[in-house]
C-alpha cells in the first residue's frame, strides 16, 4: 500500500507540473451566471455507535461482528481549481474493518489519477472448533497429548483439545489508476490494483476413507494491470490494450498431521496442493466503426494465455509409498482467444437490426502425463493421465425490431451456439434459440411486455471418457452435455396510473427439460413474480414497497445398482422478499426521516424416492426482519444530527450443520461450524457537517 | 465543433419534428435553430434553481475541457440551440429523462456525441434495445450520479431489474446489500462484447477478475469448473452455501454416477439423530474432494489433494 501511495503522490506532482498545466482551448463564451465552484467543500459524518450482540453473520462484510461500540466516520472532500483541476476525497466506514477510501481527480480534459482502498471482512461460521494446535498454518499438528482413534468417538482427547477458530477472510484491494488525454482524441488509461487475501479457510483432506476439515490457510496476493490506449476520429475509434493479473499464493500447500489411525502404514501425514501461483496476460484490441448515421460496426479480438508452473509436491507424504515424479513441475499452459464481431442499424426509422458473431476459444496446451499416484497417501493408485480439457465455441446472434402502429414494438430473435469441447463426454453441442417479444405502449401510463423463448440443443453423441476412472454409469447425461428444450415466458408491465403512483411486475418462467438423460438431471423449473410500488406525495413524501416471489425446482435420476434408474430427487427452493420504504422530509420543519423494513425468507426441500421408498429431509430455512432507520435533525443549515438504528432479526434451519459437532461423523472429524440465529440492535449518533471554502 | 454544432442542430429539428411541435410547418428540410449568442447566461437567467445548476458540481459543467458540454456550447451543447424557445410560448428544446418529450433515440444520440466510443457497445446493447434513455439512470445536473456509487447504483438497476433486488437478500450473496459491491462491477450497463453484458470477456474471467485463485490453470482440471462458474453458481444469489445451484451431494450427482458413493440415494437417515453420514453432512462431497476447482497435486486427479 505504501508503495501506491509514494507512486501517487509522484504521478500527481509531476503531472501537476508546468509541463503539463497547458490549459485546453476554452470555451469561447463568458458566462456571468454559471457558478462554476472553486475551492473546498467538505462532508463529514462523525459519531458513535453500539451494537447489542456479536454475530458473525450480521457483521458479514460490513465489520459489524463484535457486540460493542462502534466508530462511524464518512468524509467527502472536494476541490476545484481554475482551468479544470479537481479532486475528490471520499472515505467510507473509516470506523469499520469494511472501511473504504478514494483520491481521484486531476486537470479535466487532461489527466486524471485514482487511488483507492478497500478492506472487506468477510467471516463464514458463527462458531468451528478445531483440535490443531495451529490454525491456518501451512503445516497443522495436533496436540502432543493426542490420541488417534480409527473413529472420531475414538479420539480420547478430542473434547479437551477443542480450542475455536475463526473461519473467514479480509480482502484489502488498493487501486492506483491513471489517465492521460494528450490530444481531444487519444487518451490513455492505465489502471493498477492489489489486493491481499488473508485468513482462514476450510479444506477437506481425507485418508482414503477417512477426512478432516482443515482449517486451512488463506494467504493471497493478486495484482492486476489494465492499461490501454484509445484513439476517437469521428466515424470510428479504436483502442489496443492489455491485461495482466498475476496471482501469488503465500501458502500454495497444506500439510497436517493425521488424526485417526492409519489406514494403512505411514498415513500418518498428509499433504494437500492448494491455489497454484498463476498468471494470465491478455492483449485486446477493439474499435467501433460507424459507416453510416445509425450503423456501427463493432469488432474486438483478445488473445490471452494463463499459465502457472508451480514446484509439483511428492505424490505423497507416506514414506512408504514414495516415487518418483514425471516431472519436478508441469508447464500448465492455457491459450485463449475471443473474437467478436457486431453489427447494429436502423435502416429504417422503425426498423433496427443486430447481428453478433463471438468466438471463444481455451486451448490447454497442457502436456498430458501418466501419473501414478497415491490416493489420500495411502494407497497406490494405477497411473493416469491428465486431461488438457479445452473448448472452443461460438454464438450467431441475429436479432430485429420494428415499430408497429398503436405504440407497438416487436422484437424476434435467433441465436445459434456450437461448442466443441476436448476429452469430454459431448464432442460437440448445437443449441438453437428461437425468441419473440412483444411491447405495448399505452400513452404514458402503461408499458407491457412479453417474451417467449424456446430452445433447443443437441449434441452430437455421448461417449463416456475412456480415461475416467472408474467409469460412468453409460446412462448418465451431465446436464451441460445433455440434450436439452427449453422454453420461457417472460412479462413485464409498468404502469403510471397517476403521476405520483408508479407500478412494476416482472414474473418469469422457465422450463428446462433434459427429454434424453435417464440419469442425471432431467427437468428444471424457474419461476418467479415480483413487483415495486412508489407512490410521491405532497412535501417529498415518498412511499415505496417491492416484494416477490421465486422458485427453482429440479429433478434427477441416479442407479446405486450401477445400471438403470433406481432412486430419483427432487429440488424445490423457494424464496419470498418484501420490503417498503418511507421517506419524510423536512417533517416538523427540522427532521428529515427514513424508515426500512425487508423480510426475506428462503426454503429448500429435499425428497427423495429410491426403490419406491420415499424420504424427505427437514427444511432448509432461513429468515430474516431487518429495519433499518434514521432521523436527521437539521440543527442548523450546515450541522445535522443523525440517530440511526437497525434491528435485525435471523433465523437458520440447515441439516447440514445443525447438531453436527466435530465428533458427529464417526470418519469425518469435523470443525462443528455452524450458523446461529440472532437478534442485533445497532444504534447510532453522529454528526453530518458541510462546509464551503468556495470563493 | 463546428460538426457538433451542426449535428445539435440538426437533432433539435427532428426532435421538433418528432414532438409534433414544428413538424407541419416544415416542407422539405426543417430550417436550423440559431444558437443563443449569451449562451448559458441566457438560459441560466430563466433556469438557475438547484436542480439545474446543480451541474455545475460535475464533469460536464468544466469549461477547460474542450470535451465537455461546458467548454463547448454550454447548455446548447445538449440541450440543442436555443432557437425561438422563449418563456411560456416558446419552442421546445431537446430534454432528457423518462418523462421527456424528445424521443429517447434523440436524447441518446446527444449523449453518444461525445460518449459512443467510451461507453461499451451501445447500439449493440440490450438497454438500447429496450428504448433505455442514458437519463433514465444517469442524473447529470447533480455533483453526484447515483449510478457511478457503489452504495447507490444497485437500486437503480432495481427499478427494472426486480429479480435481483429480491435475489440479493437470499442468505448467500455477494456483497451488494452491504454496499461493498454493485452491478458494474460485473457488468457493463452500456453493452460489452461479452454475454450477459460483462466487463470480462466471458463468464469466467469475469469471476476470475476477483477470485484468481481459481482460474489455475491445474494441473487435473474439473472441466465445467474451467467452462462455466454458473453451472455451479447462482452469481445473483442462493438458498446454499458458497452460492452453490443446489445442495450436494445431489449437486455433484447430476454429473458422477460412478459405481459406489457417487452413485447412491442418499437420505434424511444420514442426518443426526439417525447414521450420520459424510455424503450429507458438514461439506458432503468436498468433505473428501477439497480441491473441486482443481487441484495441482500430482495425485490430485480424484480432486482429493
Amino acid at each position: 500500500m505504501t508503495r501506491a501511495i509514494i507512486v501517487f503522490l509522484f504521478l500527481s506532482a509531476w503531472l501537476s507540473s508546468e509541463a503539463h498545466a497547458q490549459a485546453p482551448a476554452a470555451a469561447d463564451r463568458s458566462c456571468d451566471r454559471c457558478t462554476y465552484p472553486e475551492g473546498w467543500f467538505l462532508e463529514t459524518e462523525i459519531g458513535g455507535g453500539y451494537v447489542s450482540d456479536g454475530a458473525v453473520r450480521f457483521g458479514d462484510y460490513t465489520g459489524l461482528d463484535d457486540a460493542g461500540g462502534i466508530v462511524i466516520g464518512d468524509v467527502a472532500a472536494e476541490f476545484w481549481g481554475e482551468s479544470g483541476v479537481h479532486w475528490r476525497f471520499g472515505g467510507r466506514d473509516l470506523g469499520l474493518d469494511s472501511r473504504s477510501m478514494v483520491i481521484d481527480g486531476g486537470r479535466q480534459g487532461r489527466y486524471g489519477l485514482r487511488l483507492s482502498i478497500e478492506q472487506l471482512p468477510h467471516d463464514r461460521f458463527e462458531f468451528a472448533a478445531t483440535p490443531f494446535i495451529n490454525p491456518a498454518s501451512s503445516s497443522l499438528q495436533l496436540p502432543a497429548d493426542w490420541v488417534p482413534g480409527a473413529t472420531t468417538g475414538a479420539m480420547s482427547a478430542l473434547n479437551q483439545s477443542l480450542r475455536p477458530v475463526q473461519i473467514g477472510t479480509d480482502r484489502e484491494t488498493v487501486g492506483l489508476g491513471l489517465s492521460v488525454v494528450p490530444t481531444s482524441r487519444l487518451e490513455i488509461d492505465v489502471d493498477y490494483r492489489h489486493s491481499t487475501k488473508e485468513g482462514t479457510g476450510t479444506y477437506g483432506g481425507s485418508f482414503l476413507n477417512t477426512a478432516t476439515i482443515l482449517p486451512r490457510p488463506v494467504d493471497h496476493e493478486t495484482q492486476t494491470l489494465d492499461a490501454g490506449m484509445t484513439y476517437r476520429a469521428d466515424d470510428w475509434s479504436v483502442r489496443v490494450g492489455y491485461f495482466g493479473s498475476l496471482f501469488d499464493n503465500d501458502a500454495p500447500a497444506l500439510r497436517w498431521e493425521n488424526p485417526f489411525s492409519p489406514v494403512v502404514p505411514g498415513a500418518t501425514e498428509g499433504q494437500a496442493a492448494l491455489e497454484p501461483d498463476n498468471s494470465f496476460h491478455q492483449l485486446t484490441m477493439s474499435g467501433q466503426y460507424r459507416p453510416v448515421g445509425h450503423t456501427q460496426l463493432t469488432g474486438s479480438l483478445a488473445v490471452g494465455r494463463m499459465e502457472q508452473d508451480e514446484d509439483l509436491l511428492p505424490f505423497t507424504t507416506n514414506p512408504a509409498l514414495l516415487s518418483m515424479l514425471p516431472v519436478p513441475s508441469l508447464d500448465v499452459e492455457v491459450d485463449t482467444l475471443q473474437a467478436v464481431l457486431r453489427i447494429a442499424s436502423r435502416p429504417m426509422r422503425k426498423l433496427r437490426l443486430r447481428g453478433a458473431y463471438i468466438f471463444d476459444e481455451r486451448d490447454n496446451k497442457t502436456p498430458s502425463l501418466d501419473w501414478a499416484g497415491v490416493i489420500g497417501d495411502a494407497l497406490p493408485a494405477a497411473s493416469r493421465r491428465n486431461l488438457p480439457y479445452d473448448y472452443e465455441r461460438y454464438t450467431i446472434d441475429l436479432e430485429a425490431d420494428y415499430r408497429l402502429p398503436f405504440g407497438i414494438k416487436a422484437y424476434a430473435g435467433w441465436q445459434r451456439g456450437v461448442n466443441e469441447r476436448a476429452f469430454t463426454e459431448v464432442n460437440r453441442s448445437e443449441e438453437d434459440e428461437l425468441w419473440g417479444r412483444l411491447k405495448f405502449r399505452l400513452g404514458h401510463r402503461a408499458d407491457l411486455a412479453l417474451k417467449y423463448v424456446f430452445a433447443d440443443r443437441d449434441i452430437a453423441g455421448y461417449q463416456p471418457v475412456a480415461d475416467t476412472q472408474p467409469p460412468q454409469n453409460a446412462r448418465l447425461r451431465k446436464y451441460h452435455l445433455a440434450d436439452r428444450e427449453r422454453a420461457g415466458l417472460e412479462l413485464h408491465l409498468a404502469l403510471r396510473p397517476l403521476d405520483i403512483l408508479d407500478f412494476s411486475l416482472a414474473a418469469e418462467f422457465m422450463d428446462d427439460d433434459y427429454d434424453d438423460s435417464p440419469l442425471g438431471l432431467t427437468s428444471a423449473q424457474y419461476e418467479s413474480v415480483y413487483a415495486d410500488a412508489s407512490l410521491s406525495l405532497p412535501g417529498g413524501i415518498a412511499l415505496s414497497a417491492h416484494g416477490g416471489y421465486e422458485q427453482t425446482e429440479s429433478a434427477q435420476r441416479g442407479s446405486q445398482s450401477f445400471a438403470l434408474s433406481d432412486w430419483r430427487a427432487s429440488n424445490n427452493d423457494r424464496s419470498v422478499f418484501a420490503g417498503a420504504v418511507m421517506t419524510l422530509p423536512r417533517w416538523l420543519e427540522r427532521f428529515d426521516v427514513r424508515l426500512a423494513y425487508t423480510f426475506a425468507d428462503s426454503a429448500g426441500e429435499i425428497r427423495t424416492d429410491t426403490f419406491g421408498l420415499r424420504d424427505e429431509f427437514p427444511e432448509l430455512d432461513t429468515r430474516l426482519h431487518r429495519v433499518e432507520g434514521n432521523v436527521d435533525y437539521l440543527w442548523r443549515d450546515d450541522l445535522t444530527v443523525r440517530f440511526g438504528w437497525i434491528f435485525e432479526d435471523y433465523r437458520v434451519d440447515d441439516w447440514s450443520v445443525d447438531g453436527v459437532d466435530p465428533a458427529t461423523l464417526p470418519r469425518v472429524l469435523g470443525l462443528g461450524n455452524r450458523w446461529s440465529g440472532y437478534d442485533v440492535n445497532v444504534v447510532s449518533l453522529s454528526l453530518r457537517y458541510s462546509w464551503s471554502g468556495s470563493k | 465543433m463546428i460538426a457538433r454544432m451542426h449535428r445539435c442542430a440538426v437533432a433539435l429539428a427532428l426532435a421538433l419534428s418528432c414532438s409534433g411541435i414544428v413538424g407541419a410547418a416544415t416542407e422539405g428540410a426543417p430550417e436550423l435553430p440559431v444558437f443563443s449568442p449569451e449562451g448559458a447566461n441566457t438560459c441560466l437567467a430563466c433556469h438557475n434553481t438547484p436542480a439545474v445548476t446543480g451541474i455545475f458540481r460535475s464533469v460536464h459543467s468544466a469549461a477547460a475541457d474542450a470535451r465537455s458540454p461546458f467548454g463547448q456550447y454550454q447548455c446548447e451543447s445538449c440541450h440543442g440551440p436555443q432557437g425561438q424557445h422563449l418563456p411560456l410560448h416558446g419552442d421546445a428544446i431537446i430534454s432528457f429523462g423518462p418523462n421527456a418529450k424528445t424521443p429517447v433515440g434523440i436524447q441518446n444520440d446527444m449523449c453518444l456525441d461525445c460518449h459512443a466510443a467510451t461507453k461499451g457497445d451501445w447500439l449493440s446493447s440490450s438497454h438500447e434495445a429496450g428504448d433505455l434513455g442514458c437519463a433514465d439512470c444517469h442524473v447529470l445536473h447533480a455533483g453526484r450520479d447515483s449510478m457511478l456509487t457503489v452504495t447507490e447504483q444497485p437500486d437503480r438497476c432495481y427499478a427494472c431489474h426486480l429479480q435481483q433486488r429480491g435475489q440479493m437478500f437470499k442468505p448467500y450473496v455477494h456483497p451488494v446489500r452491504q454496499g461493498k459491491m454493485n452491478c458494474s462491477a460485473c457488468h457493463d450497463p452500456h453493452g460489452s462484447v461479452a454475454e450477459f453484458e460483462l466487463t470480462s470477456n466471458n463468464l469466467n474471467e469475469t469471476c476470475y477478475s476477483c477470485h484468481a485463485e481459481k482460474r489455475g490453470p491445474f494441473v487435473f482440471e474439473h472441466p465445467p469448473a474451467a467452462e462455466d462458474c454458473s453451472l455451479c453458481h447462482e452469481v445473483h444469489g442462493s438458498n446454499h452455501p458458497a452460492m452453490l445451484t443446489k445442495r450436494p451431494p445431489l449437486l455433484c450427482q447430476q454429473c458422477h454416477s460412478q459405481s459406489g458413493h457417487p452413485s447412491v440415494s442418499y437420505t434424511s437417515g444420514g442426518l443426526p439423530g439417525g447414521s450420520p453420514s459424510p455424503f450429507v453432512l458438514a461439506g458432503s462431497c468436498m468433505n473428501c474432494h477439497g480441491s473441486v476447482h482443481g487441484s495441482n497435486h500430482p495425485s490430485g486427479i480424484t480432486l482429493m489433494r
